[in-house]
């Protein structure tokens, strides 16, 4: 296996691949030889779209918005027109238009779930074929909060609780034909603000602990995720390094999920902050 | 990063190194620039995968020793840090597995599983964790069997290893992340045992191996405690395979 080039002459579909994770998703995939189709709302995209075409030729975006049907079909039409095989799809669209219990709203919990659970329905409905063909894989991003959550989040954890089950089914179903469906959940991650608010103060440790930085009774990384973290994994999933590995749940998350009880100043070293520090700057380059 | 060589100047110790699985784990983080040490029982299959090893980077070796008997333990793990100095990752792949429902697993049956399966892995990662605390950074990776999260007959003693492990690798991390040192677990059909599992055939040694690698090189880091299955998707199907 060339680990440098895992998923040479492949081609890869990444949903709202223009901005934040999507793109560092898509330029991990082009960087590893695939040809990636990116969608997004947004038509700036277009700049993404050509940075992608340059490391991988024949990379491109199309504008698409993934809670509108037509938008769907069209979008798949167009990458049928573009490439004969598809190899992976990778859903990291995802919106959270959650109200409390007793305010939920009808348009916004349904434009919640057309977005993050009928989108890859249609996109692997669509794509369906095709990845037969090449005996291909779906990565579909969804969240921790589709196992643990917090208040004012129904109609996010219920899209994405769905999409963890939608996964498991693609999974089972896929499986005569070779298709691997896997699940990626990401805990906190940095956006791209957060991220250059923590260089600008990464010298300022005081501060940082103001600004976010997480203590003993929350994260026990001491921090959060980049989205090259998710890129990573979604690297993993997609190549031939997890060939066996379908209908998976990979908590990414820094270990959010896995704790139960509170603790606290519990044998911490005398550096850690030094150490967080260290990590947190580790974890972004690029 | 550099994919090509994910582990470059890393020293690992890979327990269970002369086994099937151990084996694949300990020549793919050889090729990845990890400088390797195998610790298993059996001293002709020890010297064999050192023969292989060397091939790749001549600085791997592997020591023979009893894996149930604790003072073993200890002067194994003696031996591998005086041979890479210090320790970056350790992979907990000694295992074994004997038959047996609850009725019918012999005394003797079970306590060498718990000794070869759990015993080890917390008798190593606990030699081997001071080190990795001293550098601020480690990666533990246990491997064990899938029958941990889902079951079949006669699998008592091997089902109770493995769950045991799977909550102790979570543990490892919550004490010692605080050190930077990870602890994940692979788990994945044991000894070759079929079962209904979606993607036709079984996964081999490698695919296991290629998942170790994954959990200990930088491409896992925000990844904790946490589970891997390499089987297939074993687990996902309820009830009778529908069509």
């Amino acid at each position: 296996m060339k680990y440098n080039r895992l998923l040479e002459g492949k081609v890869a579909v990444i949903t709202s691949g223009a901005h934040g994770m999507g793109k560092h998703v898509s330029v991990w995939y082009a960087r590893h030889g695939a040809i990636c189709f990116i969608n997004g709302r947004d038509p700036s995209g277009v700049e993404t779209g050509e940075m992608l075409n340059e490391i991988s030729p024949g990379s491109c975006f199309i504008r698409c918005d993934m809670s509108k049907r037509e938008d769907v079909e069209s979008f798949i039409r167009q990458v049928l027109e573009r490439t004969d095989r598809i190899d992976n799809i990778t859903n990291v669209v995802g919106i959270n238009r959650s109200d409390l219990t007793d305010q939920v709203d009808d348009e916004r919990f349904e434009y919640t779930q057309q977005v993050n659970l009928y989108g890859i329905m249609r996109l692997a409905r669509g794509f369906w074929p095709s990845l037969k063909k090449t005996r291909g894989n779906i990565i579909l991003i969804s969240t921790i909060h589709s196992g643990a959550t917090f208040g004012k989040n129904s109609a996010y954890a219920s899209s994405k609780s769905a999409t963890n089950a939608f996964a498991r089914a693609l999974a089972v179903e896929g499986a005569q034909y070779g298709i691997r469906a896997n699940v990626v959940c990401p805990g906190g991650i940095y956006s791209s603000r957060q991220q250059e608010r923590y260089f600008e103060l990464r010298d300022d440790i005081e501060k940082l602990t103001d600004i976010g930085m997480r203590g003993e009774g929350g994260h026990p990384d001491y921090g959060s995720g980049s989205s090259n973290d998710i890129a990573n994994a979604c690297l993993f999933l997609a190549s031939d390094m997890a060939a066996h590995v379908t209908g998976a749940a990979i908590m990414s998350d820094g270990g959010a999920t896995f704790q139960s009880h509170k603790f606290r100043d519990f044998r911490t070293p005398s550096d850690y902050r030094d150490l967080w520090r260290e990590f947190m700057l580790d974890r972004y380059e690029l | 990063m550099d994919y090509q060589c994910l582990l470059a100047g890393r020293s690992a110790i890979v327990t269970g190194g002369a086994g099937s699985v151990g084996r694949a784990v300990a020549l793919l983080y050889a090729t990845h620039g990890a400088n390797v040490v195998i610790l298993d029982e059996d001293e002709t299959e020890v010297e064999k995968t050192v023969k292989d090893l060397r091939e790749i980077n001549q600085k791997c070796s592997g020591f023979a020793g009893n894996l149930r008997d604790p003072e073993s333990i200890a002067q194994l793990c003696d031996y591998a840090i005086n041979a890479l100095g210090t320790a970056d990752i350790l992979v907990n792949a000694a295992g074994s597995y004997l038959p047996g429902d609850a009725e019918t697993l012999e005394e003797d049956d079970f306590i060498a599983m718990l000794d070869k399966n759990v015993n080890s892995t917390i008798r190593f990662t606990k030699a081997i964790i001071p080190y990795m605390c001293d550098n601020r950074q480690g990666d533990i990776i246990n491997i064990t069997s899938d029958l941990a999260t889902a079951s079949m007959p006669g699998t008592a003693g091997i089902a109770a290893c493995a769950g045991a492990i799977v909550a102790f690798t979570r543990n490892v991390t919550m004490d010692y992340i605080r050190y930077r040192v990870r602890a994940n677990c692979i788990v994945y059909p044991f000894d070759g045992i079929e079962g209904r599992r979606p993607l036709t055939g079984a996964p081999g040694p490698e695919d296991v191996a290629n998942a170790a690698l994954w959990y200990a090189c930088k491409m896992s880091r925000f990844i904790i405690g946490d589970m891997l299955p390499v089987n297939g998707g074993m687990d996902y199907f309820a009830g009778m395979r529908g069509e």
